[in-house]
């Protein structure tokens, strides 16, 4: 019987290419779009939870108080001295981490990614594994650890224990020597919030700089703890938090008060959206959305499949009926159905999964998003199976309750069918309307949000403005930013320590007597010229060398002027002897207007420059490019820099890139958004085709009687139209609310943002219109032109 | 082999009763061939249905072989009428996307038969109508005549007790039509019992006995001889 209905399915998939193409086209579509968001979705929550014990495991985040919405990923090096007094913690692990750094090996120089600096706790907590050799020598000085990848890559068939690897460049280090080779380490789990290449030594080169921490408040290493079970994470971080209390380098230079966290390590690559991050999270994707996204697609396909489905039975009856005829159950024929639709599954996934193969590089690509199916891990299969059996009981579920509900073999036979579900199907087609209309008009709305915040006035122009990242300080900036301002393609050159969207540093306010913190950013005075931020209060000595003092926004402004009145009761008040001990005299020398240093999404807040000319500024080299050429332009910046900086990397980046990176999310929200709705809208367009086709096959006779009576082909599809106008308006009075209600929650994330403006919602009706009557009126436009002779003969 | 009493069935609408039997009384022995005829309307499509366990009755009573099918659940008639009853139709119905040997197998597959025994049967009843020669051919390569002795071929492969045939004739021309009564009554005389539907003389010419049927009721009875 199996293969009977095997041979009698094939057949059928031949005789009607055409039918099955795109029934098996839909199902691709929803099958592909499900199995690619819920298996992205996966292998994100499953980031970290490979490692033993990672329940336990945490990341220290210690944050200067004030500056809280900004903490950094690495934290102050006083874990392994702090951890020795808090017994709950089982280990305790520092570690540097470079991206990329430089390296010579085989006497060749190369940029090299991933190097870390480790002990043997973080081979411990992070089940470091090894090939060759023995891990406990990483606690020996200078010695390295190398992973399969960069063995096969440098030592093909060589032993690579025992060669040496100079280490040439490390995040803010240079020249730390020759670190030798003891052995090759697995490869990093792809799945893990960080990348070795290189596992170095803490000790030997860097032992000076790890014995240093302690004392001194920089956040130069990530520090993991990991806890012994049933141990709060609130409770080691109190611990912390009185250790540094207690500790001499809470009295040292910098903040006073610190804020610790412990951050699960399952939750860093969801959740964590720290500065300076090992590898980019995945915080500013929306998980959720993900995953409503990838079920609404995965319903709508099944549906339009179901739809599909059915209205072919309506044709089929007649063979069905005659199986029944010679004894076969309804349970046979619902069993050789779904049976059918099985085969049709398995087809459908076998082309979406190969699909998937083909089209992964660019779905990375256009969503910026990591996405590998892992086919020794269940969930694939899982989520398969899922799909299948969803598909087959909608098939059952519709099937019995459409054709076999309460319809006798003779109804069958003599097609006289009626359709007491279709209400059903109707409400069906509803509901697939109210939800392409809610994509559509979210769409809309993200573009528009979209256009509204890049075309923002941010308080500066951030067209042609070039920023080099310079790391040598040992020759003054100025000498190359003098040679730049002689170019004719270049404006102006100005330094700052920080750029737009760089972790600022925050100011207490205390000095000028109101609470709070202000971002501070350190530049010179070139830079506002550079920026174009102007000056609207401006109390600069004309005959002074040197600029130096701070600028202030308008925002902090106006709060100092509510406090002091004046700007001269301002001085006087700095001048007096109530400024903080290491703090001195803050002389403001300018107000500049409001304007937006990190995002859209934060609204504007008190801000300083710190004006002058010492070399620390230099750090961003900002570059503002007449309009023009830029090719050439770049040309010259880079010939320039080769002359006055011949041992360092060309790295530059331009700022309004950088702004746009600021919206990353926001951009990739509305890919999502367009490519979802668009197959969103391509999948209804097969339901409401389905839908059509089944309404036309119930009124053929109608169709043949109004035609035998002079109606025209027009007015039968005016005719067949009619209904779906009816039903695309009650979906356009469901869908706006719900979609005005998500825009405007999605809106409250932006301190600035545009009006929900009424056409967005007309639009997207209108647009759903258009697909629905022309889906419609191609499937009516068949069902009207036909002989009607040939219509009325069925009867 | 069929008793049927005071049958009535009605189709109701919501305002409108419509009698389409009206106190029928049929019997049929094993063994007969009854042709029944009357204008399109009369009823005896619905009679021919209700004989077939395709519909039931709305009342009286129906003996099957000596058991009361007449209230007989969708299920149990499904039971009842594999491989006892076989079904000819006006149009054939064929299904067009298996092959003639598929066509005739499909009675079988539903009894559960053994494959190899399938194939006796399929290969003696398609030889014995003189269609052996094309088992691999699609109903749409055929033509009219070829096409009923399949459906016929069906019919009786799972040699079943009743044949009942619904205009078998209607959609041929005289010659293959003469071909395909000229098989009936061969199978008749083998033994199979038949009720046939039929609008044409020259076809109730081969039946034993012909009922006459109008508004529902039979209005006389003829045998031959």
């Amino acid at each position: 019987m199996i293969w009977h209905n095997l041979k009698f399915i094939i057949r059928r998939i031949f005789n009607e290419k055409f039918f099955y193409g795109i029934n098996i086209f839909g199902l691709v579509i929803g099958i592909f779009s499900f199995l690619v968001l819920f298996v992205y979705v996966a292998n994100e929550k499953s980031f970290d939870k490979h490692f033993t014990d990672y329940k336990n495991i945490y990341r220290v985040v210690s944050t200067p108080k004030g500056l809280e919405s900004q903490a950094w990923a690495r934290s102050l090096g006083i874990i392994n001295k702090a951890a020795a007094t808090i017994p709950k913690i089982e280990e305790a692990t520092q570690f540097s981490y470079c991206k990329l750094g430089s390296i010579k090996i085989n006497d060749i120089s190369v940029k090299q990614k991933y190097i870390m600096s480790v002990d043997t706790s973080f081979i411990n907590m992070f089940l470091v594994e090894s090939e060759i050799g023995d891990l406990s020598e990483i606690s020996n000085p200078n010695t390295a650890f190398i992973s399969e990848d960069f063995a096969e890559k440098y030592f093909k068939d060589e032993n690579p224990i025992g060669k040496f690897i100079e280490i040439e460049a490390l995040q803010y280090l240079r020249d730390l020597g020759l670190y030798e080779i003891r052995g090759v380490v697995k490869n990093t789990n792809p799945k893990t919030h960080f990348n070795y290449q290189i596992l170095i030594s803490q000790k030997g080169a860097l032992s000076k700089r790890y014995t240093s921490l302690p004392d001194r408040k920089t956040q130069w290493v990530y520090n993991y703890v990991k806890l012994k079970n049933d141990v709060s994470p609130k409770y080691i971080a109190s611990n912390l938090l009185s250790y540094f209390n207690s500790s001499n380098l809470k009295q040292t230079r910098g903040p006073q008060d610190y804020t610790f966290n412990l951050i699960p390590i399952a939750d860093i690559h969801l959740k964590a959206d720290h500065r300076f991050e090992l590898e980019e999270s995945s915080s500013k994707i929306n998980i959720e959305l993900f995953i409503i996204i990838s079920m609404v697609i995965l319903v709508f396909s099944l549906l339009s499949f179901v739809s599909l489905t059915v209205a072919k039975l309506i044709k089929r009856s007649k063979e069905l009926g005659l199986k029944k005829s010679f004894g076969a159950s309804k349970i046979q024929l619902i069993g050789q159905i779904l049976f059918e639709v099985l085969i049709l599954c398995i087809i459908s996934i076998s082309v979406s999964l190969l699909f998937i193969e083909f089209i992964k590089p660019t779905i990375n690509n256009f969503f910026e998003i990591d996405f590998q199916i892992y086919y020794s891990e269940p969930i694939v299969y899982i989520s398969i199976i899922a799909v299948i059996a969803v598909c087959l009981v909608l098939t059952a579920l519709f099937v019995s309750l459409f054709l076999y509900g309460k319809t006798s073999t003779i109804d069958i036979l003599t097609e006289r069918i009626n359709f007491s579900g279709s209400m059903i199907l109707k409400s069906l087609l509803v509901f697939q309307l109210t939800v392409d209309i809610i994509l559509i008009s979210c769409t809309l709305m993200v573009n528009k949000q979209i256009r509204f915040i890049s075309d923002k006035s941010l308080g500066f122009d951030k067209e042609n403005v070039v920023v080099l990242h310079l790391k040598d300080h040992s020759k003054d900036a100025a000498i190359f930013a003098n040679e730049l301002e002689k170019q004719s393609c270049i404006a102006s050159v100005g330094f700052s320590a920080q750029h737009f969207g760089y972790p600022s540093q925050g100011l207490p306010l205390k000095g000028l007597g109101i609470d709070g913190t202000a971002e501070l950013v350190f530049a010179n005075y070139k830079y506002l010229q550079t920026m174009d931020i102007p000056l609207i209060k401006n109390w600069i000595i004309p005959s002074a060398d040197t600029v130096s003092g701070m600028v202030v926004n308008e925002h902090l402004y106006k709060r100092l002027m509510e406090k002091h009145g004046s700007i001269e009761a301002l001085n006087t008040f700095n001048l007096s002897p109530n400024v903080e001990p290491n703090q001195s005299g803050i002389n403001i020398i300018g107000v500049v207007n409001d304007f937006n240093y990190q995002s859209a999404h934060e609204e504007i807040g008190d801000f300083a420059f710190f004006i002058g000319e010492s070399q620390n500024r230099s750090r961003f080299i900002h570059i503002r490019i007449k309009p023009g050429n830029l090719n050439t332009s770049m040309k010259s910046i880079k010939e320039i820099w080769n002359i006055h900086y011949p041992d360092q990397e060309f790295n530059y980046f331009f700022i309004d890139e950088k702004i746009a990176q600021q919206y990353k999310s926001e951009i990739i929200l509305s890919r999502i958004l367009f490519v979802f709705s668009v197959l969103g809208i391509l999948i209804s367009i097969l339901g409401i085709g389905a839908l059509s086709l089944f309404i036309s096959q119930q009124r053929t006779k109608e169709i043949g009687i109004r035609k035998v009576n002079g109606a025209t082909v027009y007015e039968i599809i005016k005719m067949l139209n009619k209904d779906f106008i009816s039903w695309i308006a009650i979906a356009f009075v469901i869908a706006t609310p719900i979609s005005w209600y998500a825009m405007d929650k999605w809106l409250q994330n932006f301190a600035y943002k545009t009006e929900l403006s009424w056409w967005i919602f007309v639009l997207a009706g209108v647009l759903a219109l258009g697909i629905a009557l022309v889906t419609v009126s191609l499937q009516s436009w068949r069902a009207a032109r036909r002989n009607p002779v040939e219509a009325l003969r069925y009867e | 082999m069929i008793k049927i009493e005071k049958l009535t069935k009605v189709f109701r609408t919501e305002e409108v009763e419509t009698y389409a039997l009206n106190g029928v009384d049929v019997h049929v022995k094993g063994g007969e061939f009854v042709a029944v005829m009357g204008p399109s309307g009369c009823g005896k499509s619905t009679l021919l249905n209700i004989i077939g366990l395709l519909d039931n009755p709305t009342e009286g009573k129906y003996v099957f072989n000596g058991d009361d099918v007449s209230k007989l659940k969708e299920k149990n008639r499904t039971q009842f009428r594999k491989g006892n009853i076989g079904f000819i139709f006006q149009s054939f119905n064929l299904i067009d996307e298996l092959s003639v040997y598929d066509n005739v197998e499909l009675p079988l597959l539903y009894l559960k038969m053994k494959a190899s025994e399938r194939k006796e049967r399929v290969e003696a009843v398609l030889k014995r109508m003189k269609i052996g020669h094309r088992t691999k051919h699609f109903p749409q390569q055929l033509s009219g005549g070829q096409q009923q002795r399949v459906a016929i071929a069906r019919a009786v492969v799972a040699n079943p007790k009743l044949i009942l045939a619904d205009e078998p004739t209607g959609n041929l021309d005289s010659k293959n039509g003469i071909e395909v009564m000229n098989l009936l009554s061969e199978l008749n005389q083998e033994g199979a019992t038949i009720v046939m539907v039929t609008h044409s003389e020259r076809d109730a010419g081969f039946a034993h006995r012909t009922i006459n049927m109008l508004d529902g009721e039979i209005i006389f009875e003829k045998s031959k001889e």
